[in-house]
């Protein structure tokens, strides 16, 4: 019994202890402030990949592409675990704007509507064509014209508030697009400097906003045929860069990307007499977070060293805790004393003090966490007020592709910052306990000791 | 005398009294060494800034004829060092089977590029030539461009190391390659400049007709390495004259951007109101522009083109610190507590140096010194670990990845192929006083304490 009733008593009593919940609440406080925003941003970042990129891809980094390409989406469609396939091509193009005259290098992706819209989730990016993707390569102003989708930063100016400046309607804008045509041992299809690109007219017809910086920034979309054509992926046989796969809903992505892996390994095999078999070579199988890994890893990392710093400054709380359960202990060595002659033992001295330290963690933790969870749920708010009253902004919208600071805490990292917090104050309290319970009470109880 | 006697002593007694020296230290080091790996990155931008673009940068709104003169006036000025003009462009190049690259085309006039910037010493062939570099042009087939190529377009960094493979990359030297640039095709140089100046005004006027791609071989005759990934994987390096030809069909020396170097003892802030004036009467009185065009012209310090980013990154270092700052509070808890122990478990001590006339100030005031001794001890060994940490940040990296094959910093995330590691004395200081304080602020209240012991009451038999 008391070892239940002196720590509530201890913790009660001694206003110190007050001081150890306070340290204790401010690092969580802190923590799980930080660690919200940082998970969101990771968790935002890596959704967006995922929706971007669909569940697995079909790869090569060549830009010469690789062949039958349609023949594998037909063994793909025919897989129990495959929803929707789609074939995708990247390039580098010239883009120059006919009404401007500006020129930009940029990336081109050639994807087939029809099918990237059912792959992946595309069609949400669009701005005048969200509710009718498949027309999004049909300019509204002529639906006869080839049109081109523009990656959202390179035409729309962000505004501070993080909103794209739209305009109401689709101006009519066309770019000329130049590509080197390659032909599959990737040399230059056509000869002489003068001739060695292909050029071709594309008209505005929406712009994406897939919520990833660089692609928002570098890419245009074209209709896959066309790009193709541009980029010579149609001589000596149809060729591709990519091919999108979505898995059924609910499949486990690592197992079905395996299942494609050996698909993929199945059908090359079966194709070896193929022509252009020598650019199979190149082509992997990935699932969505591997093929994206350069990208989210930095960010992961970055994560990983934040912890890392946190848990270094959290070794000052377990300094704190451990001065704060010095002092308290050396207050109570009469108590401790006392307690030893009734005939508690040294274990019953530590859960005493170990207890305390318990709830002083649990305490703190729960401090901490309701007064995170009252900051984070006002945080935009916040953020918006400094930015009315202040010109304070978080983040400058213009410069990150960032919309709402993200709030929404998981209940697992509370669960595990509050677990940490309880660690750290036991691990702070054990060399006090155990002196504690070193203690002999005749030493302690000596009347030159009172 | 006494004061520092007894706190020097209760330093050396106590030695709870440590754990508060770690604790002041760890949270300086912490603190001045993610001040000074966020203030030597901004630097390092800057730097890079200056180094790739002058002290200055005149961009006119729309591409200028008579660049060559401009140059002369800005350099007969005793503000002005050198000048170079530039003439940009976007395009692509083919360096070789199915290597195909999105790239940015720069003309440049190689001799005042020297000058200007730091280009020979980011030029893998010729930097350690004592003469100026030069555009080697090809003997055999005089329409092949000379180029200087960024390394990134030629290699990748090795993925663990980070480094580039020399060998590899130089082999490349010699050979040719195709761009491809948007080009218009105009008569004269004025009705190209008109055109240019009519592009830039409009984003929605009707099509024109003229515009058209155009491709041309180049000779890779040097690489560039500036270890600033950006422009390492992005630029090809050709003469002004030559780009000119291929994107105009005339060599009226045209440019779009002057880079500008002060003259020694002269900044860059003061320099910009002469190259204004400069600008000014050539644009009125050799261009014939109108005065609203001439006023659009920005004309700002390499540093200032960067100040959106930088800010950014201040702002971010900021709102880190004060995370870190917040929780370092706690030091002051840490030393209140081990204080008012002290001073707790010294009552009796206290209270004898009072019955034998020491006064309240004087007891307070060992408390103080104390927490004084502790604050300078602390924050030194912080200074001297935050100092020992960034001066080697880049070995510990290479260690951390050597034990964990964990590779925190890659040239392609973050910009540049080293950590910037110039340690920052400004915060370091700064940090250093901000515990001091901490540490004499935590010891204030036991020393008030302390100073209240009443000698009668603590020394009593019973």
């Amino acid at each position: 019994m008391y070892a239940c009733l002196l720590p509530a008593r201890f913790f009660l009593r001694r206003r110190i202890t007050i001081l150890a919940v306070l340290a204790v609440a401010l690092c969580v406080f802190t923590v799980v402030v930080v660690m919200t925003v940082m998970n969101g941003l990771v968790i935002d970042f890596t959704a967006k990949n995922h929706a971007f990129f669909s569940d697995c891809i079909v790869s090569t980094d060549s830009l010469v592409g690789f062949g039958l390409y349609e023949e594998f989406i037909s063994r793909l469609e025919g897989a129990d675990f495959v929803a929707s396939a789609a074939p995708v091509i990247s390039a580098f193009g010239l883009v120059e704007s006919e009404s401007s005259g500006k020129n930009a290098a940029l990336d081109l992706m050639g994807i087939d509507i029809a099918r990237h819209i059912k792959t992946t989730d595309f069609a949400d990016t669009l701005y005048y064509r969200r509710d009718a993707p498949i027309l999004a390569f049909r300019p509204i102003y002529d639906t006869n014209l080839p049109g081109c989708i523009v990656g959202v930063d390179l035409l729309v100016e962000r505004q501070k508030s993080g909103q794209y400046r739209q305009l109401s309607y689709l101006p009519a804008w066309s770019y000329l697009v130049t590509c080197f045509p390659l032909t599959p041992k990737g040399a230059l299809a056509k000869t002489g400097t003068q001739l060695s690109a292909n050029s071709r007219t594309f008209y505005y017809s929406d712009n994406s906003n897939s919520g990833l910086a660089r692609i928002d920034s570098t890419v245009v979309y074209l209709p896959f045929d066309f790009l193709q054509s541009l980029c010579g992926m149609d001589i000596a046989g149809r060729r591709t860069n990519a091919i999108f796969i979505k898995f059924k809903q609910g499949s486990d992505i690592n197992l079905c990307t395996d299942k494609v892996s050996r698909l993929w390994q199945d059908f090359i095999s079966q194709k070896s007499d193929f022509a252009l078999a020598n650019l199979f070579g190149t082509v992997r199988v990935a699932d969505w977070k591997t093929y994206r890994r350069q990208t989210i890893a930095p960010m992961e990392k970055e994560q990983t060293m934040l912890i890392l710093l946190f848990a270094l400054v959290g070794l000052i709380t377990v300094f704190i805790i451990f001065v704060i359960f010095y002092m308290i202990i050396s207050r109570k060595s009469r108590d401790i004393g006392i307690l030893k002659s009734l005939g508690v033992s040294k274990a019953g001295i530590v859960r005493v003090f170990m207890r305390l330290a318990f709830l002083t963690g649990i305490c703190g933790a729960a401090v901490g966490i309701a007064s995170a969870l009252i900051f984070l749920a006002n945080i935009n708010r916040l953020e918006g007020w400094l930015f009315d009253k202040f010109g304070f902004q978080m983040w400058n919208r213009e410069i990150y592709a960032i919309g709402e600071i993200p709030h929404d805490t998981a209940p697992l990292l509370l669960a595990a910052v509050a677990a940490c917090a309880v660690a750290a104050c036991l691990l702070g309290a054990l060399l006090p306990t155990l002196s504690a319970a070193g203690r002999k009470c005749v030493d302690v109880l000596q009347v030159n000791q009172l | 005398m006494l004061k520092f006697f007894l706190a020097l002593r209760y330093l050396k007694k106590k030695k709870i009294v440590f754990l508060s020296i770690v604790a002041v230290a760890l949270s300086t080091a912490l603190l001045v060494t993610v001040a000074s790996l966020f203030t030597a990155f901004i630097e390092a931008i800057e730097s890079s800034s200056s180094d790739y673009l002058g002290d200055i940068v005149l961009e006119p709104p729309a591409e200028i004829s008579y660049s060559d003169e401009l140059v002369a006036k800005l350099c007969s000025s005793k503000e002005i060092a050198a000048a170079s003009v530039v003439l940009s462009t976007n395009g692509l190049i083919h360096l070789g089977s199915g290597n195909v690259k999105a790239v940015s085309i720069w003309g440049i006039d190689l001799p005042s590029r020297c000058r200007v910037t730091g280009m020979k010493n980011s030029l893998l062939m010729q930097k350690n030539l004592s003469s100026i570099p030069e555009f080697e042009n090809d003997a055999n087939d005089s329409d092949i461009i000379p180029a200087f190529v960024g390394i990134g377009l030629l290699a990748e960094p090795d993925a663990k190391t980070d480094e580039y493979d020399l060998s590899l990359v130089k082999a490349f030297v010699g050979d040719n390659a195709i761009i491809t640039v948007g080009s218009v095709q105009s008569d004269s140089a004025e009705a190209a400049m008109s055109l240019t100046r009519r592009r830039k005004d409009s984003l929605t006027d009707d099509s024109f007709a003229g515009l058209q791609s155009r491709s041309a071989r180049i000779r890779i005759c040097d690489v560039v390495f500036t270890s600033v990934y950006d422009i390492d994987k992005r630029f090809i390096f050709v003469p002004v004259d030559r780009l000119a030809a291929v994107l105009r069909g005339q060599t009226q020396k045209p440019a779009d951007v002057i880079h500008i170097k002060c003259a020694d003892g002269f900044s860059p802030q003061q320099t910009v109101s002469v190259v204004r004036r400069i600008w000014t009467d050539f644009a009125s009185g050799r261009l014939d522009w109108p005065n609203f065009y001439i006023a659009d012209t920005e004309i700002t310090t390499s540093v200032a083109k960067q100040s959106q980013y930088t800010a950014e990154l201040r702002k971010q270092m900021g709102v880190l610190l004060v995370i870190f700052g917040v929780i370092s509070a706690g030091v002051v808890v840490l030393v209140f507590c081990i204080f008012y122990m002290i001073v707790t478990s010294k009552q009796k001590d206290l209270a004898i140096i009072k019955s034998i006339g020491g006064s309240s100030i004087t007891i307070a005031s060992i408390f103080l010194f104390f927490g004084l001794f502790i604050g300078l001890i602390g924050a030194s060994v912080g200074v001297v670990v935050g100092f020992a940490i960034t001066h080697n940040v880049n070995t510990i990296e290479r260690w951390i990845g050597l034990l964990f094959g964990l590779k925190l910093w890659s040239s392609s995330v973050y910009m540049f192929s080293r950590i910037p590691n110039h340690f920052n004395w400004y915060w370091a200081w700064r940090f250093f006083g901000a515990a001091v304080l901490a540490s004499v602020l935590g010891a204030l209240a036991p020393a008030i304490t302390a100073a209240k012991a009443i000698p009668a009451k603590i020394l009593r038999y019973e």
